[in-house]
């Protein structure tokens, strides 16, 4: 309480913080990562509710008997398929299937370019540089009786799975088959859209983009002549085959925003009324709840889940709604061979109970969760739970910036040979006699100072090497399309050039240090105090923000940037510092994160070599995917390490380095004073 | 009378007044003529719905003569409603159209109305010239109307009222006794106005037969209000008695269109009748009204085939300039209620309705928010002039309120092709936060065969606490922005507008070449940035948690008094106190109150307290150093 005003206390607690420094650290870690895990477990996380009174889910009976329209119009789908496959989307065919309903159907055409040169066509037109995409969007609006279009829902289906390329027919068919339910009854309060999107997440973001009319230049697009109001939540529907074991529910959206938790509660709870079995992450819902498996499954589930919210890439086109502030999930239909499945009928059921409850919102979503993690689809840990480990995590680099703030202006006990000791306590057990102007000490209890070394680090040593740093990281933000261009002249492959833009900057700036050292800085014991401090500061300030936007991105940054930041100096082991400084580098973090990733995931084993091979190819992947994404959808996670994570660690990284370069002045003076 | 005879010499001073009485009535009677006429008009539109538009007209031949100006006398109430009549008297109202709709007027599908109406309630008035304080007049009449239509139009005020300078026009007489001066024109909606059976019912009763008889019996509320649109309106107007014009009339004009949805829950066919939407056949006419037909569009019948019945009593060909339309007319007078037991008018289809891309009218608005957030917005219309050679000049008029503060800078007219449209006449009237609303009226030329973009920026406003609605988190609603223009071609009108009172005329005897157009547009929904209503105990508790800490220590701080002091003399405590003091946290903690509560009352104490506790001193030896 009296900390800022009782220069008592805060002395106490600035001892205390030096004094006690490494077990402080170690022990705010563990409990820290403890703590966090053990919010996966069931005792420790809370069952979700609904906080949106309005929805009344389940309150209906459900209505929905169009399944065989369903079955009929995906067939009908598939032949088309087989007539062009591959080929473009049969627009006219899937107008008129909705105009045949009686919907105001319209299209919408676009052309996105994509900034990444086109080897192939600049060679024979010269002048189309960039890949572009065109495609063309159907949505088919249903217009409420009795409201003058001021509000909508969204039903959205991809025209084919993003991996796989395959046709989504059967989402088509049930959107259909809903469409012609919904059209029958004259109780909606809200405009149904039922959008049917070209070329996935780009098709997406082109509908979304000119519907709220926020243009951006890489893309170009008709004129949408219908619209309804605006839109209050979206529900994406990819179905791989006609009869399903569960539904795969997506959340995770762009740059990490997640839906309402009120709307995940409302999906996972009407399909367990139609005992359509709902999973995470392809992850079942651990039976019996507790126990040890429970808590492998649980934590296996939350794990996925950071995972996927980490890259900042949608995992399903309900992603893009959200930055318009539109709540939206996926429901993926998967069959999972020797398993119950479920038909249209039921998933047609669930649909038309989720629209009816979304229809009697009064309100926008703004009752539940915007900020959580799912250990199981009833389960969650809400930002007030998870939110203080984290705290834990990030207290290691402010206590570990405090002891270091306190010790600069105190002597090396050891100064400049043998080991080096940036850490406090040993200051404090060493000597005791007076150094000048340690009178006044002696009452209050510090320690008595030696003030040989008496120059405080030398703030403007500061400037140089930030400086360096933010530059480097300001050059990898912008290599990968600089690369892609100067490739462009030599004739490489666009993506190539853009993955060696992406990653050259971070092996070039490997080098750093070497030239920071031949700088003449004054590089007192006290400099770099200062300078590992600021770099802990500046680190913990990152975590931390990166953490309210992305709470997983923070939260896996932390969990392994934090102790090995906090622990490394300069000189002493230093290739093994390197090799450790080396893994938690961006580079280092999303190989290790991918193939954690993979081993969640994956279920055979091929071996070590293949595994690598395949690692790489993952992690090549999400570099390029990461940087286009970057361009095309406005995902920041490139960006954002490029610009704060990776300038913060090339500053440690050159602190490992760093050579003290001015021992025979200090030592002189050392000498003299003592 | 044989009786009032017989009964003696009592009665027969009051026999006399009464006959004297009936005999006065008789003559006033003579003298202000009124006639009603009520009519319905079915169109089965190509998309799919069925129009059907109520309209009942009553004209009261008035005396306007007088030196007190255009005043109606308003006495002697017998067609007329005195309800309204006695409000429109009192607020000395010259023309009044109040619009109640229920969804929204679908241009692109079913043309243009009959009458225009903005998507939740509308009212418009022009006061006579000779009123004073318009604002009181305005504010009086819209509380009288709020409680003869239960609507909630005693919240109009100063925040959604306008004065639009080009907009509306008087739609009656306008010269003589009659002329209007610009500022006694008021222009309100509500959008988010929900209109149902309890608007309904007063209005209704307004009617010479109530539901009773004629035309008005279909009045079912169940069935109005399952419809895909319903709007009733309420048009009060001055117009010429005859030709000449040298006498004025009071016209009011009641109307009711409703536009059903047959397809959606027929399997696809459009069979329309009136047992089935009205849930009752007509019995007869109202015995008040002059004139009592049903119309029935059967211009499409060659294209998509249907049946009608019963026989119609006549079938009528009309055409204006090109265009010809077949109606077929059912009188009420001469229809033989007798035989057929009631009227039913009864449309089946042979086939399922063919769904194609419609044609949207010549001139059409669309109208949606752009971006997204809650700091900045911006509100776009797209006018459609399809005219393939003509341009066309229109009067567009926007009505945004203060929470939604309009920039001016940011209006863009351009066409989607990107050429800037210079508006030939702006007026615009800045709003004010929390007592007016903006206005902008512009005179656009739009090219023929184009799209233009009409477009600004908004901010958004954060409201007072108390100033949000309930379900604060639904969104605010901007009413519909408003479309004149006057059209050369009438293909597009479901009834070519006329300056006759009825739709008889419209119909039949519509020969002018300038048909003067209103279109209303979507009505938008917007978020404000809305606090989280909540949340105010968790923001009480960390609110109070943090000025508990602050306060503490910043109280302290400033409020202590620091002093040097010899502290070799005063820090003798030795390693024993150290000790003692680091671990013994309960002895400092005391010496700690000691000191805050001996720093009123005695000086000394503290300075001596103070040396314990003080690195600040040492801070600024150093400095002295």
């Amino acid at each position: 309480m009296g900390l800022l005003s009782d220069p008592k206390s805060r002395e106490r607690f600035s001892r205390i913080a030096a004094k006690y420094n490494s077990p402080l650290c170690f022990i705010a870690y563990v409990v820290g990562v403890v703590w966090f895990l053990a919010l996966a477990y069931k005792p420790f996380n809370h069952k979700t509710y609904f906080s949106e009174n309005a929805l009344l889910p389940g309150l209906v009976e459900g209505k929905f008997r169009s399944d065989n329209i369903a079955t009929r119009i995906s067939q009908a789908m598939r032949d088309i398929k087989n007539v062009s496959r591959d080929g473009p989307m049969p627009v006219a065919w899937v107008v008129n299937q909705f105009q045949g309903l009686g919907l105001d159907t319209y299209t919408q055409e676009y052309i996105q370019t994509i900034p990444v040169p086109s080897a192939s066509k600049s060679k024979e037109q010269g002048k189309d540089m960039f890949v572009t995409l065109n495609g063309t969007n159907v949505y088919a609006i249903l217009r409420a009786p009795r409201t003058a279009s001021t509000e909508a829902i969204v039903l959205s289906a991809p025209y084919k799975h993003y991996i796989t390329m395959d046709h989504n027919n059967h989402a088509f068919g049930l959107m259909v088959a809903l469409a012609t339910h919904f059209r029958k009854s004259s109780y909606w309060s809200k405009d149904i859209i039922f959008l049917l999107v070209d070329y996935d997440e780009i098709g997406m973001e082109a509908w979304l983009q000119e519907y709220h009319y926020t243009k951006s230049p890489l893309l170009k697009s008709s004129p949408l002549h219908g619209r309804s109001g605006s839109i209050q939540a979206a529900i994406n529907l990819e179905l791989h085959t006609e009869q399903v074991s569960h539904f795969n529910v997506k959340l995770e959206g762009l740059n990490g925003l997640l839906p309402n938790l009120d709307l995940v509660n409302l999906v996972v709870q009407l399909c367990g009324r139609e005992r359509v079995t709902v999973k995470l992450h392809q992850q079942h819902d651990p039976f019996p709840s507790e126990g040890w498996p429970a808590f492998r499954q649980n934590l296996k589930t939350m794990s996925l889940m950071m995972l996927h919210q980490a890259t900042g890439m949608p995992n399903g086109l309900h992603g893009l709604f959200l930055r318009y502030h539109i709540e939206a999930v996926t429901l993926e239909g998967v069959l999972e061979p020797g398993r119950s499945t479920t038909g249209f009928y039921r998933m047609g059921r669930v649909l038309e109970g989720v629209f009816r409850s979304l229809n009697n919102l009064l309100e926008r979503f703004h009752q539940s969760f915007f900020f959580y993690l799912l250990p199981a689809s009833d389960r969650y840990v809400s930002i007030g739970m998870y939110m203080p480990p984290f705290g834990l995590i990030l207290l290691v680099s402010a206590l570990k910036a405090i002891a270091l703030w306190i010790s600069i202006g105190t002597p090396d006990p050891e100064p400049w040979e043998g080991e080096e000791n940036v850490v406090i306590e040993r200051i404090q057990s060493g000597k005791t006699e007076d150094g000048q102007g340690d009178d006044a000490d002696s009452k209050s209890g510090v320690t008595k100072i030696r003030t040989q070394n008496y120059s405080d680090g030398d703030v403007w040593s500061l400037v140089p090497v930030v400086a360096c740093c933010q530059v480097a990281g300001f050059i990898a933000s912008i290599s990968p399309m600089v690369m892609t261009g100067v490739g462009h002249l030599f004739g490489t492959k666009p993506y190539q050039a853009l993955i060696t833009g992406a990653t050259g900057m971070f092996f070039a700036s490997l080098f750093m240090p070497k030239c920071i050292t031949r700088t003449r800085l004054a590089c007192t014991v006290n400099t770099l105090r200062l300078w590992k401090c600021a770099a802990l500061v500046l680190q913990a300030i990152i975590l931390a923000a990166t953490a309210a936007a992305n709470f997983s991105l923070g939260m896996l940054l932390a969990f392994t940037m934090v102790p090995v930041c906090a622990m490394v100096r300069p000189g002493k082991l230093r290739f093994l510092q390197a090799v450790v400084m080396l893994l938690v580098s961006p580079f280092g973090l999303l190989t290790i994160y991918t193939g954690l990733y993979l081993y969640l995931t994956v279920t055979e084993y091929h071996g070590i070599f293949p595994s690598a091979i395949h690692l790489c190819t993952v992690v090549y992947y999400n570099i390029l995917s990461g940087v286009v994404h970057g361009y095309v959808l406005g995902t920041w996670q490139y960006t954002l390490l490029a610009l704060a994570v990776f300038p913060n660690w090339l500053f440690f990284w050159c602190i490992v380095f760093k050579k003290r370069d001015v021992p025979v002045i200090e030592n002189k003076e050392h000498e003299k004073l003592s | 009378m044989a009786a009032a005879r017989a009964s003696g010499p009592v009665l027969r001073p009051l026999f006399s007044a009464l006959l004297f009485l009936s005999c006065y009535v008789f003559h006033t009677v003579a003298l202000t003529k009124d006639e009603h006429t009520e009519e319905l008009l079915i169109v089965p539109f190509r998309s799919g719905q069925v129009y059907s538009h109520f309209e009942f007209t009553t004209l009261w031949d008035l005396d306007f003569a007088g030196s007190e100006g255009p005043r109606y006398k308003l006495q002697h109430f017998r067609l007329f409603p005195r309800a309204l009549g006695q409000v429109m008297a009192e607020y000395r109202v010259q023309e009044m159209h109040l619009t109640l709709t229920q969804g929204m007027w679908q241009q692109d599908k079913w043309s243009y109305p009959l009458t225009s109406a903005a998507p939740g309630a509308e009212l418009w008035v022009w006061f006579q010239r000779e009123v004073d304080d318009v604002d009181q007049a305005w504010f009086g009449l819209t509380n009288a109307l709020s409680g003869l239509f239960c609507a909630s139009l005693n919240f109009i005020d100063s925040t959604s009222t306008v004065t639009p300078d080009l907009s509306f026009r008087p739609q009656g007489l306008a010269q003589g006794l009659f002329k209007t001066k610009p500022s006694h024109l008021r222009y309100a909606t509500l959008p988010r106005e929900n209109v149902c059976t309890e608007n309904l019912t007063p209005w209704k009763k307004l009617l010479p037969c109530s539901t009773r008889t004629g035309l008005a019996a279909l009045f079912h509320a169940g069935q109005l209000y399952n419809t895909q649109y319903s709007s009733l309106g309420v048009h009060l107007r001055p117009v010429c008695q005859n030709d000449s014009c040298t006498d004025a009339s009071l016209e009011l004009r009641q109307v009711l269109s409703t536009v059903a949805d047959p397809p959606a829950v027929l399997n696809g066919k459009q069979d329309w009748s009136m047992k089935r939407y009205f849930s009752r056949s007509l019995s007869g006419p109202c015995p008040m009204a002059g004139t009592s037909r049903v119309y029935v569009d059967v211009t499409g019948n060659q294209t998509s085939s249907f049946t009608l019945k019963p026989e119609p009593t006549e079938l009528k060909v009309t055409s204006y300039q090109d265009y010809s339309r077949k109606l077929a007319v059912y009188d009420l007078w001469t229809f033989p209620f007798h035989k057929e037991h009631g009227l039913n008018v009864d449309m089946k289809w042979k086939r399922e309705v063919a769904y194609n891309q419609l044609t949207p009218p010549l001139l059409y608005v669309h109208r949606f928010v752009t971006g997204y957030g809650q700091e900045h917005g911006g509100i776009m219309s797209l006018l459609y002039n399809r005219h393939p050679y003509l341009e066309q000049q229109v009067i567009y008029m926007e009505l945004v309120p203060w929470f939604t503060r309009m920039y001016l800078h940011t209006l863009k007219v351009e066409t989607t092709e990107g050429n800037l449209i210079q508006p030939l006449m702006t007026r615009y009237k800045p709003g004010r936060d929390r007592q007016a609303p903006y206005l902008l009226e512009m005179v656009l030329t739009l090219p023929p065969d184009s799209t233009t973009r009409v477009s600004f920026s908004f901010e958004r406003a954060f409201l007072k606490w108390t100033e949000y609605p309930p379900d604060a988190n639904h969104g605010f609603y901007i009413s519909s922005a408003v479309l004149t223009t006057i059209l050369r071609q009438a293909d597009n009108f479901t009834v070519p507008p006329h300056m006759g009172s009825g739709l008889e005329s419209g119909l039949f005897h519509s020969s002018s070449t300038e048909f003067p157009l209103c279109l209303h547009t979507e009505t938008l929904l917007i978020s404000l940035p809305t606090p989280d209503f909540s949340m105010p105990y968790n923001v009480i508790c960390l609110t109070c948690t943090v000025i508990a800490i602050a306060f503490g220590s910043l109280h302290n701080l400033t409020t202590r008094r620091f002093q040097y002091t010899d502290l070799t003399k005063a820090g003798s405590g030795g390693l024993r106190a150290r000790l003692a003091r680091l671990f013994g946290r309960e002895k400092q903690t005391t010496s700690e109150e000691q000191g805050e509560e001996s720093e009123t009352s005695d000086e000394n104490t503290q300075e001596k307290l103070l040396n314990t506790n003080s690195v600040s001193e040492e801070e600024i030896d150093n400095k002295d150093r």
